[in-house]
């Protein structure tokens, strides 16, 4: 087995010690210089705004009607509640304090306008995409922290390099906040196979985990796995199609697979390529 | 085995701490020079003055760009990991115009041409008020896979693809106008070519033997992607007292002609390319209708319908051979199955239909019932010849396959929300859908002689379908600053099989497909989310979810096993945000994300090859802005990734478990030069282990970036 533990410090070579301690040492005489400075600006750090106060969603209704009364069958509505702490919650939870927009009749854009004219805002990480000063996810990450954590790992949708937007698959605005699925008309699949068409089938053999949704096997956002895949290994079938062990050997099917799950995954080496359906085999050879 | 360039790390390191060093004291230096305190307390800027560096704001820019990476260890993992072309790069990052042409009309044009990143956009627009509007779109990305297969640590065996990554475009061009005159009906349509060219990575491994008596499937695979499609789409809206109303046709054609190819035991005797293509031309044909109602000020009817017919026609072949894309050739094929000159199709019509209500009894408390009814009616068919080569001893077999699919699914569902308590807002949902079905398939790969690993088929299976879901929250604001949310789900979608027919006995070794009688998937899921600013320049999001699924599977009866849990899936998630303003020019946050999940299936406690898996991993973010003076900020970031779930069980099996170390650092100046010209300037150190590649996927990249925007 090779050493599992990386020891982030203790792996460091000595070096880097001293380049940190000399960074630092360097950051603190800066912000010491810097500070005997007056300026005419301060840091913005959105949504919040020097001068900039909530005012609650009601009064976007006096402009923003269609939006507001639409607004009441989003699950984002949920957010609206009656009393004096949540008067932030609504509009302004993703499109910040809105004081300044209302009281200019809307010739100053509310912090977050979406629309083009803005520089970036102030986002996590050090990944070289760079972020879109259009972008709108580094506002749905200030709640779905854990989301921003599953569009960095190695195998994402495209969202972090500005090719994607969260609002394809989830209007904020009006009914569920998923696209497709529960009771609307497009099904959660067809919203995958608008971009991967050649999954849709129908094929003449198909994979019946598809009716389970692509989500049986893959995450939607990202995953440490490529692919999008929720597991990497042959457990990812075996999930579903794990039955019977007997003296020892593994039957998937009643067909003895001992000696091959040590080839690798199920789906490859032409076992079982062909997995979401196959047009010539049952077995979803390939 | 692949080689990697040397990087001569040791000795740069210092250079680029010393550059970065400069630009530090320059900013600072130059903050100095160009500033002295106001005689008065200035007045507030407005958002928009804030965000453009002054008091004159201007509404278009143009914003050029060029920068390089600086690559030591594997290229073709840092394209992959940073979807970058990993060289030099250029061009207009970004480009906006926006324009009064005509009282009302406007005209905006967006657009981004960064070379060798082979990332474009631009778009165009006129829109005039109450008449109208012409758009027109095109947009080009890359991304890249490093297309490597796997690694054998006991001899150090290692199959990468080639130095440099797989790369795969895609791209849109569309046109659409809209007639959006007063009190008639609103027309719109648009046009779009989508396409998708090039190859990727695939985890179809092929085998290998990468040791004496072992065989594992470690052998790269990739897909050669050829996909275009053509869509019209025409929607016609319109708006008579409470109702809005709406009818749209929609038609695709495409063409999908794509392949599979595997290197199977590249280096060895009995190296083969395999070529597995699959053709496809559709016709895509939609009609949809809505309406959407405000009865009352309380009380809103909506309704949908979708018709949608799909198409196929198939063309595709399996070869193996010397080479990739070669002709069938029978003593070429080896040992291999494959078959050659498929033929066939596949049609599917679709019926879809919902209606929803949405009533609020009072001003606090909402009811939204809503039903979903879907037919879908499949068939399809394939035929070909069947190879199996054995040097050209056996001739080819004509095969061919052929099934039919009925599906009709009832959803019903109903969301309750209240907020009638001061800071409190509640919500309940319940989903329920009932389905049957049916499925028979007969035919496929299996008349070609001592083939004995699959035969055709004959099935004819019935099934039904239930699903429950219910999910409940709560969200308390206690005080201004304070935000709780509680929440959880319960999911049991549960499928039941009846086998009219079945040729494999399901006491046999061949028991599949027609095997399951019974499968159910079930869900529990808690989350809580807090939301703290327990002062006015800190804010703190905190978030915990836990989930366990597991599935369960029950056999036929005559194969006489009983029902099993076939895996348990356990995740916990953990995310933590910090915002901290501590000084008026000075911003830092911080983001951390902790995910520990696991998927057991029975396998591991008989078998090594197969452990049980784990996607843990964390991430941490952290950036800081600082304003060094009127006219330039400094901002510092830092990203961190660890991925720890790699164990060699490569005596018994492939080691698939990710373990990886990731650190990125970047250091951005933008300094405003004058009041419509900005520059920004970046250096970022890149550094990247990987253990399941044996380190062969290690990298450390430095970025050099600048740009400069111009304001108009």
């Amino acid at each position: 087995m090779m050493n599992r533990k990386f020891r982030i410090l203790s792996k460091l070579p000595a070096e880097w010690g001293r380049g940190l301690a000399v960074t630092a040492g360097a950051m603190v005489l800066l912000v010491a210089v810097i500070s005997c400075r007056t300026v005419n600006r301060s840091v913005v750090l959105l949504p919040n705004v020097p001068g900039a106060e909530y005012i609650g969603s009601k009064e976007c209704e006096q402009c923003h009607e269609e939006i507001y009364r639409d607004f009441q069958t989003a699950d984002h509505a949920r957010l609206m509640a009656e009393g004096p702490n949540a008067i932030n919650a609504g509009c302004e939870s993703c499109h910040g304090p809105a004081s300044l927009h209302s009281e200019s009749g809307g010739e100053v854009k509310p912090p977050y306008s979406f629309t083009a004219g803005r520089t970036p805002p102030n986002s996590f990480g050090a990944r070289p995409a760079v972020p879109s000063a259009r972008a709108t996810e580094t506002v749905c990450f200030q709640c779905h922290a854990q989301v921003r954590g599953q569009f960095n790992l190695p195998s994402h949708h495209p969202v972090p390099e500005g090719k994607m937007t969260c609002t394809e698959c989830h209007p904020p605005h009006k009914g569920s906040i998923y696209r497709g699925g529960g009771t609307s008309l497009l099904s959660e699949n067809q919203s995958c196979l608008r971009c991967h068409s050649a999954q849709h089938g129908p094929f003449v053999f198909e994979h019946e985990a598809l009716r389970e949704g692509c989500t049986i096997c893959h995450k939607a956002h990202g995953s440490v796995n490529a692919k999008l895949l929720s597991v990497r290994d042959a457990n990812l079938c075996l999930k579903c199609h794990f039955q019977q062990v007997s003296g020892g050997r593994i039957l998937i099917g009643g067909s003895d697979h001992t000696l091959r799950v040590q080839r690798g995954t199920c789906w490859t080496a032409g076992c079982h390529e062909a997995v979401h359906g196959s047009r010539v085999s049952s077995s979803l050879r390939f | 085995m692949k080689s990697r360039r040397p990087f001569p790390i040791q000795r740069t390191r210092w250079c680029w701490a010393s550059l970065l060093g400069a630009c530090v004291a320059a900013a600072t230096l130059s903050a100095a020079d160009t500033n002295a305190p106001p005689a008065t307390v200035p007045a507030a800027l407005t958002p928009e003055q804030m965000f453009e560096g002054g008091t004159d704001a201007y509404n278009n820019w143009i914003e050029f760009s060029t920068g390089e990476f600086f690559i030591g260890g594997s290229n073709a993992q840092f394209q992959q990991r940073h979807r970058t072309s990993g060289g030099a790069f250029g061009g207009i990052e970004d480009f906006h115009y926006q324009a009064d042409l005509a009282t009302n009309t406007t005209l905006t044009i967006d657009g981004r041409a960064l070379f060798d990143e082979h990332d474009y956009k631009l778009s165009l627009g006129v829109a005039r008020e109450k008449l109208g509007y012409l758009r027109f779109s095109y947009n080009e990305f890359r991304t890249w896979y490093n297309g490597d297969g796997g690694f054998y640590p006991p001899s150090g065996m290692w199959y990468p693809l080639s130095a440099d990554a797989l790369a795969l475009d895609r791209g849109a061009i569309s046109f659409e106008g809209g007639l959006t005159l007063e009190n008639v009906p609103k027309i719109t349509f648009k046009y779009t070519h989508t396409f998708r060219d090039g190859d990727k990575s695939s985890t179809s491994w092929g085998v290998t033997h990468p040791a004496i008596g072992v065989t594992r499937g470690l052998s790269p695979s990739f897909y050669d992607i050829d996909e275009h499609s053509d869509a019209f789409q025409l929607d016609a809206a319109h708006h008579i007292k409470a109702t809005d109303f709406g009818v749209g046709l929609r038609y695709e054609t495409g063409q999908l002609d794509n392949a599979l190819k595997i290197d199977q035991g590249p280096g060895e005797p009995l190296e083969q390319k395999i070529t597995d293509r699959q053709g496809t031309t559709y016709d895509l044909f939609n009609v949809h209708a809505f309406t959407e109602t405000w009865i009352r000020k309380n009380l809103l009817f909506s309704s949908g319908y979708s018709f949608s017919d799909l198409d196929n026609n198939f063309s595709g072949s399996r070869i193996y051979g010397s080479d990739f894309d070669v002709s069938y050739v029978p003593s070429a094929q080896q040992t291999g199955f494959g078959y050659y000159g498929l033929t066939g199709g596949s049609r599917l019509h679709e019926y879809v239909m919902d209606l929803n209500l949405m009533w609020k009894p009072t001003p606090h408390f909402s009811i939204v019932p809503s039903l979903r009814v879907q037919r879908e009616d499949a068939d399809a068919n394939s035929t070909g010849f069947e190879t199996r080569g054995l040097n050209g001893l056996n001739p080819q077999i004509p095969f061919n396959g052929r099934s039919d699919a009925g599906e009709f699914d009832l959803r019903e569902r109903l969301d309750l929300s209240y907020n009638g308590i001061t800071n409190w807002v509640f919500h309940a949902r319940g989903e329920w859908t009932e389905g049957d079905g049916n499925l028979t398939e007969n035919g496929g790969l299996g008349p070609v002689s001592g083939n004995t690993e699959f035969q055709p088929i004959q099935r004819q299976t019935d099934d039904s379908r239930f699903f429950q879901k219910y999910s409940a929250g709560a969200r308390w604001y206690p005080a201004r600053r304070v935000t709780l949310d509680a929440g959880g789900y319960y999911k049991i979608n549960e499928y039941s099989y009846s086998h009219k027919f079945d040729d494999t006995l399901n006491n046999s070794g061949n028991r599949y497909p027609a095997y399951l009688v019974m499968r159910d998937f079930e869900t529990y899921d808690g989350n809580l989310r807090l939301t703290l600013r327990p002062w006015q320049n800190v804010t703190l999001v905190s978030r915990y979810e836990y989930q366990l699924s597991t599935i369960h599977t029950k056999p036929d009866p005559i194969s006489v096993l009983s029902e099993v849990e076939s895996s348990k899936m356990t995740s916990h998630i953990v995310a933590q945000d910090v915002s901290w303003s501590p000084w008026s020019r000075l911003c830092l946050q911080a983001g951390f994300n902790y995910v520990l999940s696991d998927t057991r299936t029975p396998a591991s406690d008989y078998t090594q090859a197969i452990l049980n898996a784990q996607n843990n991993y964390w991430t941490l973010n952290f950036s800081s802005g600082l304003v060094l003076d009127d006219k330039t900020d400094l901002n510092l970031r830092y990203f961190y990734y660890r991925a720890d779930d790699y164990s060699n069980n490569s005596s018994v099996g492939v080691p698939y478990g990710t373990g990886a170390e990731e650190h990125g650092i970047t250091a951005t100046m933008m300094r405003r030069l004058a009041k419509n010209l900005r520059l920004t300037l970046k250096y970022g150190f890149f550094h990247y282990d990987d253990e399941t590649s044996g380190g062969n996927n290690n990298y450390q990249a430095h970025l050099v970036y600048s740009s400069l925007q111009y304001r108009f």
